[in-house]
């Protein structure tokens, strides 16, 4: 027993010499790899410089000297704290310890791998910038007591390498995995170590289509417009900072916006550099249409379709552009997901400029059985507001409702939009609605009766006629020229000649019809002309044909007047464009204003397609032939208001 | 009458002293069931969480970890004071850590201060209290771990004389503060 205790005691020594040995010869055979497998879950064994991959253990600094980041509290302050130590002067890291220190935290934080250059830090500083302000709802920026395991970083000034360390926890910044909920980078923020296991900022997807909506499908020249867009984040996540333009596109008539029929496209073109857009192109421009940059911003979107935080939009102050012209608008934005920088575009929204034509009577009352409603439009001049619209230079008297007309005048100068402002000789204005003239309207002149009833009637045997070839002598028993359907190719009415036309069809107007102008020295030198007829119709501008442009005539027609008959097809800017004068008095059942002309942009904005204008020449003429004396006699004279 | 020999004294004196013995014993017994009861009260009214073992440290915290990414900080608490090594001092500075994190400094101050006066506060932990005494507003405490703290990185093979700034640093800046 004691021989063989003896015997387990010397084997024993032996063997725990032997254990000994090998343990010291393995420490002594690979100082580092004691290490290796603790640091290497970061990409680099410790004692391993990030950058450089030198192993270098000399005594090691914090990667930010002091305060490092003890004063960050929020994802802006560390991005100022990074980028004032990154420098990134004409792209290069400053050198020494705390530049390398912030390239290090930039670039392993964004995922890149060991050995990257460290001014690829100052590329990707805008990035990193962007992720960080995006991840603040997801990162703590005081943990206290955060245990990081001891796997720590240390500097070397050149360079950063990781290592284990006894301490275990300390105060950090912790940056959470917004999918996951756990943390995937953290550091200390005493010396700005990262800490721990070091992952990459995660990726979020998410894509970005952006939309402009609510464009009116015409806009008058001159009216101010507001561009309306929103963008639509599919993920869970708010985007990247992502910047947005609002493009304007103006299109030559009849043609095509770039990109129009396509459904939100992607590209790596910018929409437009014009006016301060994005330099790296121009989508939106080709031969047949230009474009500029009209605002844009810079900003995160929440997720939600449409995302609710952001929605760009720009108010237009005056789109002064000729009418006919076809003008879009698009919304860009760029990154369009989580990993794709390139431009995201949306569907371009387009309108047309138009007009709003517009009618003006001069020299007396008008007087409707039906109601009146006109176009009024409100434009911006030079910071102030004007108003354009249709209107009577006297009263205006309607059975049912008058909307947006003036009466008196009242648009002249006009900067106030309530319609009670040019209003003030519309009648009778019951139930405070303007017009509603219900109680005892004027009845309708009988001037179609009394010219039908004149018995020296002459037919005019012919479907087409000059005028001037009808005249008789004024002052003279009146002559009345019958027809069917006639077609009158103009006509030049000299002084002291007049003209009565019923017809019992229509009436087709195809040329001018203008008095002379030399001066009158009676009522004899009045010339006068009087187109009785169920209808009258008369020819506007089409195409290369100039049609009528002044009727000097009484227009009385028991069924329509019509002022631009040639229409086909859609009533556009260019056709029918030419201003009608008409100087007598006008007497229908139906009038259709088809004319285009005026309404232009600036000084023009107010001028009219249609003007009737009730002359004293036709009270003079009317006076002489009911009263069949050749004087014009002041029987009394009263007082009235100016009018100007 | 009462004429007993030795031998029925001894006999007579050993069974007293065995009774007396055996009902001390019963009476022991007693008193340290009725402990024990309480104990198993008290773990049955805790909630119970899940148990990590001796060699699952690392899990501990980084589960621990997750819930301070949630902000559950109430939770990171219940889940290590539920542990049955919750005595363990590496455990007890994961404790303070969670009652830091909650901003209950005091309560992590104090944790920390039993394990220091029980000596075994490890030298890189010292920092740690003393940024915790820091914000318990116990500042002369707080400068005196950081004196230490540095004497402690000063002998350490991970001397670092950024650190060693740091502490200085702090040190000046705590004593304006008295």
């Amino acid at each position: 027993m004691k021989s063989f205790v003896k015997q387990l005691g010397f084997n024993k020594i032996a063997g725990g010499f032997f254990a000994f040995v090998l343990s010291v010869g393995l420490v002594v055979a690979s100082p580092q790899s004691a290490y290796a497998d603790f640091c290497s879950v970061n990409g680099r064994d410790c004692y391993v410089g990030y950058f450089t991959g030198q192993y270098d253990n000399a005594p090691g600094l914090n990667v930010l000297t002091a305060p490092a980041l003890l004063n960050v509290h929020d994802a802006g302050s560390l991005v100022g704290t990074i980028g004032g130590h990154l420098g990134c002067g004409g792209g290069q890291v400053n050198g020494g310890q705390n530049g390398v220190g912030a390239a290090f935290i930039v670039l392993t934080m964004l995922g890149y791998a060991p050995g990257t250059p460290k001014n690829v830090a100052c590329q990707q500083f805008n990035r990193w910038a962007g992720e960080i302000q995006s991840l603040a709802p997801y990162t703590n920026y005081n943990v206290f007591d955060y245990n990081f395991g001891g796997l720590n970083t240390r500097s070397v000034t050149y360079d950063a390498q990781y290592f284990q360390s006894s301490q275990q926890s300390a105060l950090s910044i912790v940056f959470t995995d917004p999918n996951t909920g756990e943390p995937f980078y953290a550091i200390k923020k005493d010396c700005a170590n990262p800490v721990g296991r070091l992952r990459p900022i995660p990726e979020r997807p998410y894509a970005l289509t952006p939309h402009v909506n609510n464009i009116p499908d015409i806009i008058e020249t001159g009216s101010p417009v507001t561009v309306s867009g929103y963008v639509n984040n599919n993920g869970a996540v708010i985007s990247r900072p992502t910047q947005w333009e609002i493009t304007q596109i103006t299109v030559k008539p009849g043609k095509k916006a770039p990109h129009e029929d396509e459904n939100a496209t992607n590209s790596g073109t910018a929409p437009c550099q014009s006016n301060g857009g994005a330099a790296s192109g121009d989508y939106f421009k080709s031969g047949d249409a230009d474009c500029k940059n009209v605002d844009k911003g810079l900003d995160t979107f929440n997720p939600g379709s449409p995302s609710q935080n952001v929605k760009p939009s720009v108010d237009i102050e005056s789109l002064d552009l000729p009418a006919g012209t076809r003008v879009c608008f698009a919304l860009s934005v760029q990154p369009r997901t989580h990993n794709d920088d390139a431009w995201a575009h949306s569907k371009p929204e387009c309108t047309v400029i138009g007009k709003k034509p517009k009618v003006q009577i001069w020299g007396d009352d008008v007087a409707v059985r039906g109601k009146i409603e006109t176009s009024r439009t409100i434009k911006n001049e030079s910071g102030a507001s004007k108003i354009y619209g249709s209107w009577v230079e006297y009263g205006g008297f309607a059975v049912g409702a008058i909307t947006n007309f003036a009466t008196g005048s009242g648009l002249t100068n006009q900067s106030d939009s309530d319609q009670a402002a040019w209003s003030k000789l519309t009648f009778a204005n019951r139930d405070n609605i303007f017009g509603r003239y219900t109680d005892n309207f004027r009845p309708a002149p009988t001037t179609a009766a009394f010219f039908s009833a004149v018995q020296n009637k002459q037919a005019i045997g012919a479907a087409s006629v000059d005028l001037s070839s009808l005249t008789f002598k004024t002052g003279d028993p009146i002559q009345v020229h019958t027809a069917g359907d006639l077609i009158i190719t103009g006509g030049s009415i000299t002084a002291g000649k007049s003209v009565v036309i019923v017809a019992s069809g229509t009436v087709t107007i195809n040329g001018n019809i203008s008095y002379a102008t030399d001066m009158l020295h009676s009522l004899q030198d009045i010339p006068q002309v009087v187109i009785v007829a169920k209808d009258i119709r008369i020819k506007g501008t089409i195409g290369n044909d100039p049609g009528v442009g002044r009727i000097d005539a009484w227009l009385v027609a028991s069924g329509t007047i019509d002022t631009c008959y040639n229409l086909t097809g859609n009533l556009t800017s260019i056709k029918c464009s030419n201003l009608l004068e008409v100087n007598g008095p006008v007497i229908t059942n139906r009038l259709i204003l088809n004319r285009t002309a005026g309404s232009e942009s600036a000084g023009q904005s107010g001028d009219p397609a249609e003007r009737f204008n009730l002359r004293p020449d036709s009270y003079l003429w009317a006076r002489l032939n009911s009263i069949g004396n050749s004087k014009a006699q002041t029987v009394y004279s009263t007082e009235l208001p100016p009018r100007f | 009458m009462f004429n007993i020999n030795k031998k029925r004294l001894i006999i007579i004196a050993a069974i007293i002293a065995g009774v007396l013995i055996v009902g001390g014993a019963a009476f022991g017994v007693a008193i340290w069931q009725s402990g024990k009861n309480l104990q198993d009260t008290e773990k049955t009214t805790k909630k119970p969480v899940p148990q990590y073992k001796s060699d699952q440290e690392q899990k501990l915290v980084e589960d621990v970890n997750k819930k301070y990414g949630a902000g559950d900080y109430k939770g990171a608490i219940e889940l290590i004071e539920g542990q049955q090594n919750a005595e363990d001092v590496d455990t007890q500075l994961l404790l303070a850590g969670a009652y830091a994190n909650s901003r209950d400094f005091n309560k992590a101050l104090e944790i920390y201060k039993k394990i220091d006066s029980s000596g075994k506060l490890p030298g890189p932990s010292i920092q740690n209290m003393a940024s915790i005494a820091t914000e318990a507003k116990d500042y002369q405490l707080a400068i005196d771990l950081y004196k230490r703290a540095k004497t402690f990185m000063l002998s350490s093979n991970e001397r670092n004389s950024d650190q060693i700034a740091f502490y200085d640093y702090q040190i000046a800046e705590l004593g304006k503060k008295l």
